[in-house]
């Protein structure tokens, strides 16, 4: 299984419920390919300017999805979103890997610190001692 | 090794820096400060003739101190900075990113610039 995030730019000026009703056809190419878009409801970036025109537009709404499956689901996402008139561009990422890795890093980091900052562990049998003794009846009995 | 018992300053020289003999320190200080002088005045900005001191900057990389594994592509604000005014990617010896960081910064830049976050080229009048 992986994971990618696939961001595509519409067109501005398409009417709300058209936007809509393509997104919902996006996602439903990934379920029916075995895939599945994880942040269905929040997808939806909003218009923002573009860095340069096109297709002589200057601003778009952009709509991020974060796919996880397999090879298969994101082809036919892209093969659908290539085809579909109102996409102006289209960007998709595999992120798991990426995600691994700095998830390796940051523990790295952390197991670090902690070997610093703490160079004498201490506690173990003063725990156990620290521990009450059973027996108090139990009140309310 | 023959004057180091009478003269005292190798001593000194010595806890500067212990593998330099102190007789060719003079000629070659002069040399390598001829070098220094002259290397930031041609690449620094606008180095004046009024022996200005050039402006060293603080060398950290930003992505090291706030702890950044990932350099994601979608947040705009943090890699605008590493793009000058024409969109060019800036060089490491300029934002003092470390070699690791700016690779990963390279690939965000790059996809941010193919999903039009960032620009190419910015046309400048």
């Amino acid at each position: 299984m992986r994971t990618y995030e696939v961001i595509f730019i519409l067109r501005p000026d398409l009417p709300e419920t058209e936007t809509d009703a393509l997104i919902e056809q996006m996602q439903q190419s990934v379920t029916g390919a075995g895939g599945r878009v994880t942040n269905a409801d929040k997808c939806k970036w909003g218009k923002r300017p573009l860095a340069y025109r096109v297709h002589g537009q200057r601003e778009g709404f952009f709509v991020l999805f974060e796919v996880e499956g397999g090879g298969e689901a994101l082809r036919e996402l892209e093969r659908r979103l290539k085809v579909a008139e109102p996409v102006l561009k289209l960007l998709s990422v595999r992120v798991d890997l990426e995600r691994k890795r700095a998830e390796k890093h940051r523990h790295k980091r952390e197991h670090r610190a902690a070997r610093r900052h703490r160079p004498a562990p201490a506690g173990g049998p003063s725990a156990a001692e620290a521990r009450p003794p059973d027996g108090p009846a139990p009140a309310g009995a | 090794m023959t004057d180091n018992p009478s003269v005292p300053a190798p001593a000194g020289g010595e806890a500067r820096s212990p593998e330099r003999p102190p007789a060719p320190r003079g000629p070659r200080e002069g040399g390598r400060r001829d070098d220094r002088g002259r290397g930031p005045r041609r690449g620094g900005p606008g180095g004046g003739p009024g022996g200005r001191r050039f402006f060293r900057r603080r060398r950290v990389c930003k992505f090291c101190v706030e702890k950044m594994d990932h350099i994601d592509y979608k947040d705009v604000n943090v890699i605008r900075q590493f793009v000058g005014d024409r969109g060019k990617i800036l060089p490491r010896r300029i934002s003092g990113v470390c070699a690791p960081h700016q690779r990963q910064l390279k690939v965000a830049i790059k996809r941010a610039r193919n999903i039009a976050l960032l620009p190419f080229a910015t046309l400048t009048s």
